[in-house]
């Protein structure tokens, strides 16, 4: 693993206010934590017995690294990302966040965690659900709510910002969620199938508003997918899981290929070669 | 797929749920419309079926008639009877309720704090609950006197146990995921109580105050019936001592108006609260 240069990124030394209705990327530096997982293990008690869903993970991830994490189904991603997420204390070994050395709004909490499923407020509007983290931290009303419009703009709900999450279909649901997790500029991001419910075309703006965020504020992001092309399409290190127990099988680190990669670029030998590598970890005929 | 067979735009024309907010309000105004005439005309006719009985089907002292009604109630309006009592009534209610409501929420948020405190407790409260609270009044009287304090603590008790049990129910069985957002996003202990405890419950909550108005006022009036001399509860005893009949039929009408306006009020209340939740969910 020797992935310690940051990319470079933007630097301005604005605070954390985002004026409204300005077009211009809000440049606040905050750059990404430093995730270290070491030997983490974990058991889950059932009925049936114990269930082993991971097994001595180690993994060091760099601040505003983008690592995707892709197995089969059960093989332990969602309760990794759990973990990592503090929602989990695993059985054995640590998880530790060191947080971004310079901090733009040092209010707001660290970690974002997009799951399979959203979590939004039923009873909250969607700008109101984007809203909520800097309403929790003691973000003026008229900031917040410039800032969650102007997320929601991003991912291209500008129009539904009044609706509440039952109004929307599953893949906007999915959107508010995203901008409910940027709009406070985490050090870590952690999605779990955050595009699953969605179709080619708003994944790949939402691919590229996430390259975007990555390149602005350094966000270390890990990103759980079924999706190989996804993976390899935005990833600075792909790391493979084996099943039962979960297991870290390989990595594969694509730092040389700058991003965006395009649709082309991924069908060239060298990423069909790491596609049919990973088919094969997963035990998929190549 | 023609138009007409296209089953989306079919239910959208049929649905009002769907129509456009003008048309639906239209809808809603039409049949509200139609609704209160033909409950004025169910009453109409049931008034003049009485009326026409009285005195020809119907010793009238046992029935009275509506005229006769009409009239004791225009008395009581006149001579600021009705006011006296009602305004006693009312006042029972509004702080039996009202403290009754605040204890039990209050109760009902430590103890979703104390979960195991809370459901050891729980066990006594239900079984305290089971009592009849008509046997409790002569003991308040007996401690508290004939005024108003033993109507303020029953509507008290019977407010604070139908709320304490919804309250504590909804507050301790908030969904995990609304939890987990909540440690993730580093919202504190009272932020996750306002915020999302209190609103997930909301359901609950707004089904108990429903349930608590109209049976906090019905308590009220118990305790006025058992000893007072005030209320409409009192009203009540007071024609039947007498054997006046109009006067008896009069406070039954008081007491009726008064419990189906404040089930209305309750009702109204809670499709406010709970107007995030789409209506089939409800
Ligand atoms: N709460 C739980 N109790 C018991 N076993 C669990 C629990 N959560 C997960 N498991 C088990 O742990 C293993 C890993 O589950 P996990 O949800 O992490 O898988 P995953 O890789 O996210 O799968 P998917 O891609 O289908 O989401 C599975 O075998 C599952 O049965
Ligand atoms: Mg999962």
């Amino acid at each position: 693993m020797t992935t310690t240069e940051q990319r470079p990124r933007a630097t301005a030394e604005t605070s954390g206010t985002a004026a409204a209705g300005t077009g211009a990327p809000d440049r606040a530096t905050r750059s990404g934590g430093e995730i270290l997982i070491q030997g983490v293990g974990h058991v889950f008690p059932s009925d049936t017995g114990p269930v082993e869903a991971l097994r001595d993970i180690d993994l060091r991830i760099a601040p505003g690294e983008f690592v995707s994490l892709v197995g089969t189904s059960g093989c332990g991603k969602s309760t990794l990302l759990n973990i990592v997420a503090g929602l989990l204390s695993p059985t054995r070994g640590t998880v530790t966040i060191t947080p971004a050395a310079q901090d733009a709004d040092a209010r707001l909490p660290r970690r974002a965690y997009i799951t399979q499923d959203d979590r939004l407020l039923p009873w909250r509007t969607a700008v109101q659900n984007v809203a909520f983290p800097l309403e929790l931290h003691g973000v003026g009303k008229r900031e917040r709510l410039a800032r969650a419009h102007e997320l929601l703009d991003r991912v291209g709900l500008a129009d539904f910002a009044q609706r509440r999450p039952s109004e929307l279909s599953g893949g906007m649901r999915q959107r508010v969620s995203i901008a409910q997790a940027l709009v406070y500029r985490p050090a870590v991001l952690l999605m779990d199938e955050p595009f699953g419910a969605l179709d080619a075309w708003t994944r790949e703006s939402l691919h590229e508003l996430l390259l975007d965020v990555q390149a602005e504020l350094g966000t270390t992001t890990v990103l759980v997918t079924h999706d190989v092309f996804e993976a390899m399409g935005l990833s600075d290190r792909i790391i493979t899981l084996a099943p039962r127990p979960g297991r870290i099988l390989r990595e594969y680190v694509l730092t040389d290929f700058p991003r965006p990669r395009s649709h082309r670029e991924l069908q060239t030998p060298h990423f069909v070669e790491i596609h049919e590598q990973i088919r094969a970890d997963l035990g998929f005929r190549t | 797929m023609s138009v007409l067979t296209d089953p989306k735009l079919s239910t959208e024309l049929d649905n009002p749920a769907t129509l456009l907010p003008e048309r639906r309000r239209a809808a809603a105004g039409r049949s509200w419309l139609v609704k209160a005439a033909q409950h004025t005309l169910v009453v109409a006719v049931f008034l003049a079926a009485w009326q026409y009985a009285s005195g020809r089907f119907v010793d009238p002292l046992l029935i009275t008639d509506p005229v006769s009604v009409g009239r004791q109630l225009l008395e009581w309006t006149e001579n600021g009877l009705l006011l006296f009592h009602l305004s006693f009534t009312l006042q029972a209610l509004f702080f039996g309720f009202v403290s009754g409501a605040v204890a039990a929420l209050l109760l009902a948020v430590v103890f979703t704090r104390l979960p195991r405190l809370g459901r050891f407790t729980e066990t006594y409260i239900i079984a305290f609950n089971a009592i009849p609270n008509i046997a409790l009044v002569p003991i308040f009287i007996v401690w508290f006197g004939f005024g108003i304090e033993t109507k303020i603590l029953m509507g008290y008790l019977t407010a604070s146990f139908i709320i304490f049990i919804a309250a504590f129910q909804g507050l301790r069985n908030t969904e995990a995921r609304y939890l987990e957002l909540a440690r993730i996003l580093e919202a504190n202990t009272v932020q996750t109580l306002l915020k999302i405890r209190i609103w997930a419950a909301m359901p609950f909550l707004a089904s108990a105050v429903k349930m608590a108005l109209p049976k906090t006022a019905l308590a009220v009036v118990i305790a006025e019936f058992l000893g007072s001399n005030r209320g409409v509860g009192y009203l009540v005893v007071r024609a039947s001592n007498l054997l006046d009949i109009p006067a008896l039929f009069a406070a039954v009408v008081v007491l009726t108006v008064l419990v189906q306006t404040l089930s209305l009020a309750a009702a109204f209340l809670e499709s406010r609260l709970l107007r995030w939740i789409p209506k089939e969910k409800r």
